[in-house]
């Protein structure tokens, strides 16, 4: 529902010397590009280096292994971030990138897996929010800050990066794009093309943080207290 | 005053703030097709003292001699709305037997801002008293500025502090022998 | 609490606020902090310069066809199920809000800091319809725990209070009992506020920037507590300032960067969110409902007057962390939720003249805020614009700011006034001279003196030196 609108906007136009609301999208004629001479000439190889710094910078561990080593590595930094309880996606690419084993082999271990699931509804949430770490797939990588983009979706809870004490996002090297912008142009490019876009779009940038008392760094506010990430370079 | 100085070669003043006002004349009269004209003009030709010496003339030693240790306030407008920066410090940095501190804080306006000075005294001078303090951090003998404004404003605060740094005008440096 | 904080003097809230020696040192320390921070992020990113035109022009042509992109935005939200209203008024989009609390009997309402809900005052009004309404940005938290003290800075509005202040009053509202180490204070918040989050039945936050081409409202925060707000909560209400809105996610991402370099110095702050209507069906988080209020509030008298690029703001807080006033005023002494340069411009325009007619003086022009500034707007010239309009069309300047706007006028208006004029001003102010300096000055000059000397008018005048030297030379 709309409300209000004819009476504001004819306001508005009247305001901005227009008999009637502009009803054609006006021409976007930009003096300025800056965003696409910004880290456009980078190799992937380049823009995982950059990742690497960054990381640095925003208290995030990142870990660099192939799609053999992943279940071993994803193991043991669930291990070092203290076990489970663990919050994952429905997803397929766990199973596509070799970690359905591990997936099973945890529970026997001790350590209990949830995997988000849609018919349980909003039970979901009281899972989540008593797991130790939250694990998703990034969707796209941005090197330039280090953001993980992930878009919400059926098996894919917006909370379940937020709402654990930890998070680990697994980042497949194909995703990692030079920047916000390139991140941008895509979703725009399915806007124009018809296609209807995640009701939420997260970019998340290492873990949760506040400078608000006495401007003191302060990691870990209401999201997660620690994140780590781990590339994997052959996917 | 664009009458005053509008026969004139070049017009170079000692004051960044008064090379922006000249510059910005043409601004004021955007609107006034004989004005405006006149104003750009003058704009065009108005050079602030430095400026003029190191970029126009391509001079950055001029001879001069002062021994001490000095520093620099870089005033607002001649920085920031004229974007004269590095030109005061070239010419400094060529002057015998000074050596130049850094002024901490140095972006920091000296509170001056012309009727603020007087009509919001207290803040102006809780501003310019924390610019005495970071002169006298400095421990600089001289303290050098390219403005008449800002000069007069805290070398009255630090006589009426009792500092012992002289205050000089960047002109009267680059005058010395 | 709306716009205006207070109901002093603004003379008598800055002497008062100048007496604060800890605010003082933490606005001092903070800008400094924040000032580097932001000077490294723009030099890190390269071409500063160029992605400052590139969000000026943005800015500037959303603002030339806001009912365009304000018409586009509506119609999306509304095919992705969201609900939008158009709010003329604060009081409107109260009672809108209201009427939403009403209907879905929500007792316990969270926030996440939102500039244009404090000036709405919507918390007030909320509470007065019996609701539990909690601030969940860490800083407006201990604001509102601090019965209400109102915030001093547009993104970190705590800035005003030092850690063993947070500290009492945790101590005296949570019952906390730990020290006043930031990480302690910070986690118990964590705890506190946690188990609110579970149990809101409405989530309402601001909104940094809507997106047209999609519908999309963008949140960006540090905390997380953005996501919080509009995850788990059933309902959630956006409100958002009219001006807040760019055409298409490529001039979101150019406005973000732009923002959160300028804001805290990070290329990108730890949760950016795009959040486009309620969940969808197949989803079991985020809300199910899905508002979005559209805020005037006096925001379309700006529009197509001289102050329109003050319309321009992202609400980066830039200007003010490196405005030298702002240093030693602090926040509070504006009597507005907007401080620094941007407030001295924008609260006048917004709440008028009779309250905040100090506000465009108390500023030297230094232009340290245009410098700032990544969308380019005029700060120093439109406070410059504002003093203007104060003393023509309202004859509001003090007889003394008017008298020597005046006496300059005439007096360098003409050449042979003019040589006159400094000629005079050395015999003039003879009286008072003592050792080249003047204590104790007449007039205008009684206020400069009691702070500081001024210099006795030159005997001799530059004319005069040049045409002397020029003589000597053989030249004349
Ligand atoms: S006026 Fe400019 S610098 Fe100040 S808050 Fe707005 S965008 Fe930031």
């Amino acid at each position: 529902m709309i409300q209000n609108r004819e009476r504001f906007l004819a306001n508005v136009a009247s305001r901005l010397s227009r008999t009637e609301v502009l009803s054609e999208r006006p021409s976007r004629n930009w003096n300025y590009r800056p965003q696409d001479k910004t880290l456009t000439d980078k190799t992937q190889d380049e823009l995982v280096d950059i990742l690497r710094d960054q990381c640095r910078l925003i208290h995030t561990e990142l870990i660099e292994t192939d799609s053999r080593g992943l279940p071993e590595v994803l193991a043991e930094t669930v291990d070092t971030y203290g076990g489970g309880p663990l919050a994952i996606w429905q997803d397929p690419r766990y199973e596509a990138f070799g970690l359905r084993e591990q997936l099973e082999m945890w529970p026997k271990q001790g350590v209990d897996v949830h995997e988000w699931d849609p018919s349980i509804g909003h039970d979901n949430i009281g899972i989540v929010e008593k797991a130790n770490i939250g694990i998703t797939f990034s969707d796209i990588t941005l090197a330039e800050s280090g953001t993980v983009v992930l878009f919400s979706g059926e098996g894919k809870g917006r909370t379940v990066s937020l709402l654990p004490h930890k998070y680990i996002a697994l980042i497949p090297k194909s995703t990692i794009v030079p920047r916000m912008t390139q991140a941008a142009q895509h979703i725009s490019n399915q806007v124009q093309k018809g296609k209807a876009i995640a009701s939420c779009i997260n970019f998340i940038t290492g873990p949760s943080n506040s400078a608000d008392i006495e401007m003191n760094l302060v990691v870990g506010v209401h999201g997660p207290v620690k994140a780590a990430y781990i590339v994997i370079e052959d996917r | 005053m664009i009458a005053t100085f509008e026969d004139a070669e070049v017009i170079v003043t000692p004051s960044g703030s008064c090379a922006t006002m000249f510059k910005d004349y043409q601004h004021v009269f955007q609107d006034d097709p004989e004005w405006r004209p006149r104003a750009e003009r003058l704009a065009d030709k108005t050079y602030e003292l430095t400026e003029f010496i190191v970029d126009v003339l391509g001079i950055e030693d001029v001879g001069a001699k002062l021994e001490g240790i000095a520093t620099y306030h870089p005033s607002c407008h001649m920085t920031r709305l004229l974007g004269v920066k590095d030109a005061p410090m070239k010419l400094l940095s060529h002057v015998e037997g000074l050596e130049m501190q850094p002024l901490p804080n140095a972006q920091n306006c000296c509170g001056f801002g012309g009727t603020f000075s007087v009509k919001m005294g207290n803040i102006s001078e809780q501003m310019v008293d924390e610019k005495v303090d970071s002169v006298t951090e400095t421990k600089a003998s001289y303290l050098i500025g390219a403005d008449g404004g800002c000069l007069m404003n805290i070398g009255g605060r630090m006589q009426r502090r009792g500092k012992p740094v002289k205050v000089m005008h960047i002109a009267e440096v680059l005058n010395s022998r | 609490m709306a716009m205006k904080i207070g109901n002093e003097k603004f003379k008598d809230n800055v002497n008062k606020q100048m007496e604060d020696t800890f605010m003082r040192g933490a606005v001092a320390g903070a800008q400094e902090r924040l000032r580097t921070r932001r000077l490294d992020a723009a030099e890190e990113l390269g071409n500063w310069e160029e992605w400052r035109s590139h969000g000026e022009e943005i800015r500037q042509h959303t603002l030339d066809h806001l009912d365009y992109y304000l018409q586009e935005l509506s119609e999306n939200l509304q095919k992705r199920g969201g609900h939008v209203f158009f709010a003329a008024t604060a009081e409107e989009a109260n009672d809108y809000v209201k009427s939403i609390v009403k209907e879905k009997r929500a007792k316990k309402i969270l926030k996440a800091k939102s500039m244009v809900t404090e000036e709405i005052g919507l918390n007030s009004v909320l509470e007065q319809e019996g609701c539990d309404v909690i601030e969940t940005d860490l800083g407006e938290y201990i604001l509102q725990l601090d019965d209400h003290d109102p915030p001093s800075h547009i993104v970190t509005p705590a800035l005003h209070k030092n850690k063993e202040q947070i500290k009492d009053v945790f101590t005296e509202k949570l019952d906390y009992k730990l020290t006043s180490k930031p990480e302690e204070l910070a986690l118990h918040a964590r705890e506190k506020l946690r188990q609110e989050f579970l149990q809101a039945d409405i989530g309402i936050t601001g909104c940094n920037f809507a997106i047209a081409e999609s519908g999309s409202v963008g949140l960006v925060t540090n905390e997380g507590n953005a996501g919080m707000v509009s995850d788990l909560p059933d309902t959630q209400i956006c409100v958002m300032g009219m001006e807040r809105i760019v055409p298409t996610f490529e001039e979101f991402e150019v406005l973000v960067g732009l923002l959160t370099r300028s804001a805290v110095g990070q290329k990108l702050t730890s949760y950016i969110t795009a959040l486009t209507g309620p969940r969808t069906a197949e989803e079991v988080d985020g809300p199910s409902e899905f508002h979005l209020v559209i805020v005037d509030n006096g925001r379309s008298g700006i529009l197509g007057t001289e102050f329109q690029s003050v319309l321009q703001c992202i609400r980066c807080a830039a200007c003010i962390n490196v405005c030298p006033v702002y240093r030693h005023i602090g926040g509070h002494s504006y009597n507005s939720i907007y401080p620094g340069p941007i407030g001295a411009v924008l609260t006048p325009l917004l709440g008028g003249y009779d309250d905040f007619k100090e506000l465009p003086y108390a500023s030297t022009l230094c232009a340290a805020c245009t410098d700032a500034c990544p969308v380019k707007i005029p700060l120093h010239q439109l406070l410059h614009r504002h003093r203007q309009v104060i003393v023509e069309r309202e004859g509001r300047a003090p007889i003394s700011e008017r008298m020597a706007m005046k006496a300059f006028g005439i007096g360098a208006s003409s050449n042979p006034l003019y040589a006159a004029g400094s000629k005079m001003a050395s015999s003039v102010m003879k009286p008072f001279t003592k050792d080249e300096t003047i204590s104790k000055g007449p007039g205008p000059l009684k206020a400069w003196t009691e702070i500081r000397d001024f210099p006795a008018p030159n005997k001799e005048r530059f004319r005069d030196w040049f045409k002397q030297h020029e003589k000597e030379n053989g030249k004349a």
